[in-house]
């Protein structure tokens, strides 16, 4: 009776040790592949890469600036744009942004996220937040009051797209990419918010851009 | 061969558990400090259902080693699974800390990632749980063994030695 006791302890022993190999082997070779998955580069192509845009745009911003600083104009309202403009122009040339992005490199899904994070932090927060954003307010000069209403629904319509992405990309850590689809689908995510970002980016220095456009033809106009 | 192995998966099974408690209850303190909750306050009893399983083992291993007959520590087959459920908890918490690819490590600012981690803690209980259980089990087996059938055994195991 004793050695049935036993052998049967014994048995149920080695099941349950049996269900935990078989646990604990799904969980390792799960997150093995899961850590695998995750890390994968997104490769994009010189065409999708919309920096080449993005550089153009900040050397025309650079040139308007540079026009603007030989006009000699000295009025307050535009000497004040000038001062918020050359300080977006150094922000969206900082680091992480679309401008130090290479063609040809793989992305990971982490440089995707840092690039969309330092436009929320360095182009949203610092170039729009702190510099500005004072066009859409009771102060705004009057040189600028005509383009505001636009500038704001775009600044608006570009932060809710950027949050959006960046809450989808973070997506890549529900745990286990069961299925096939389910991979492929938050690659395609992925890549799509990449697109987004650097569309942001884009359309943020399309209004820098017009910014520094009549801020030249104003001092152009005033020197006139 | 096997003995040594084992001995080695056992050793390195023992030292890994509490180094491990320690690694879980970092997070938690963090994962609770994050969602304001109190860990010696009203939230005691959540804290003790994580460290539990965690205490248990440890409370076992002690047991084994002060105990005459050797089950536990002979099991290959327990030692080898109990040092993969250290691996797997090794790389639960490693991924945690330092896996930036999942990017839900950056969102909360703790540099760690609490949703991964907090799926993790089930699949953790349920591991160590059935460990000890099974570990209770061979504990009761090792002490139903005859002593006399062991001796029988020694004893014979030596006059073939001798014979020989």
């Amino acid at each position: 009776m004793k050695k049935f006791i036993r052998e049967y302890l014994r048995v149920i022993a080695y099941t349950a040790t049996g269900l935990v190999f078989v646990i604990t082997s799904f969980y390792l070779l799960m997150n093995y592949y899961h850590s695998e998955e995750v890390k994968k580069p997104l490769y994009i192509s010189a065409n999708d890469i919309d920096y080449v845009e993005y550089n153009e745009k900040l050397e025309e911003i650079s040139d308007n600036l540079k026009k603007y600083d030989n006009s000699g104009n000295r009025d307050t309202n535009l000497r004040t744009m000038y001062s918020k403009l050359i300080s977006c122009h150094t922000v969206m040339q900082g680091d992480n942004t679309l401008a130090k992005m290479k063609v040809d490199t793989p992305f990971k899904p982490i440089d995707v996220y840092r690039l969309g994070s330092s436009f929320q932090s360095d182009v949203l927060n610092i170039c729009w937040a702190m510099h500005l954003s004072y066009l859409i307010g009771d102060k705004a000069p009057e040189e600028f009051k005509d383009v505001a209403p636009y500038i704001s629904s775009s600044v608006k319509s570009i932060t809710n797209q950027i949050s959006f992405s960046l809450d989808e990309i973070q997506n890549n850590s529900s745990y286990f990419y069961t299925t096939n689809i389910t991979s492929s689908t938050i690659r395609n995510y992925l890549k799509s918010d990449y697109n987004i970002i650097a569309n942001s980016y884009n359309e943020f220095a399309d209004i820098v851009l017009g910014l520094s456009n009549s801020l030249v033809e104003k001092a152009g106009a005033q020197n006139d | 061969m096997i003995k040594i192995l084992n001995k080695m998966l056992y050793i390195l099974k023992n030292l890994m558990l509490p180094l491990l408690m320690i690694t879980t209850i970092y997070i938690i303190i963090f994962m609770f400090q994050r969602l304001d909750k109190e860990i010696f306050g009203k939230n005691f009893m959540e804290f003790l259902s994580v460290i539990a399983p965690f205490l248990l083992l440890i409370i076992l291993c002690i047991v084994n080693s002060f105990l005459d007959h050797e089950t536990v520590k002979n099991s290959f087959f327990y030692n080898f699974t109990s040092f993969l459920v250290m691996i797997t908890i090794t790389i639960f918490c490693y991924r945690a800390l330092m896996d930036q690819n999942m990017l839900l490590w950056h969102k909360y600012g703790y540099k760690i990632n609490f949703n991964y981690f907090s799926d993790q803690i089930a699949p953790m209980k349920v591991m160590l749980y059935v460990l000890s259980f099974s570990n209770i089990m061979l504990i009761i087996e090792g002490y139903l063994k005859d002593k006399k059938e062991d001796n029988k055994k020694f004893n014979k195991g030596k006059k073939i030695e001798l014979s020989e």
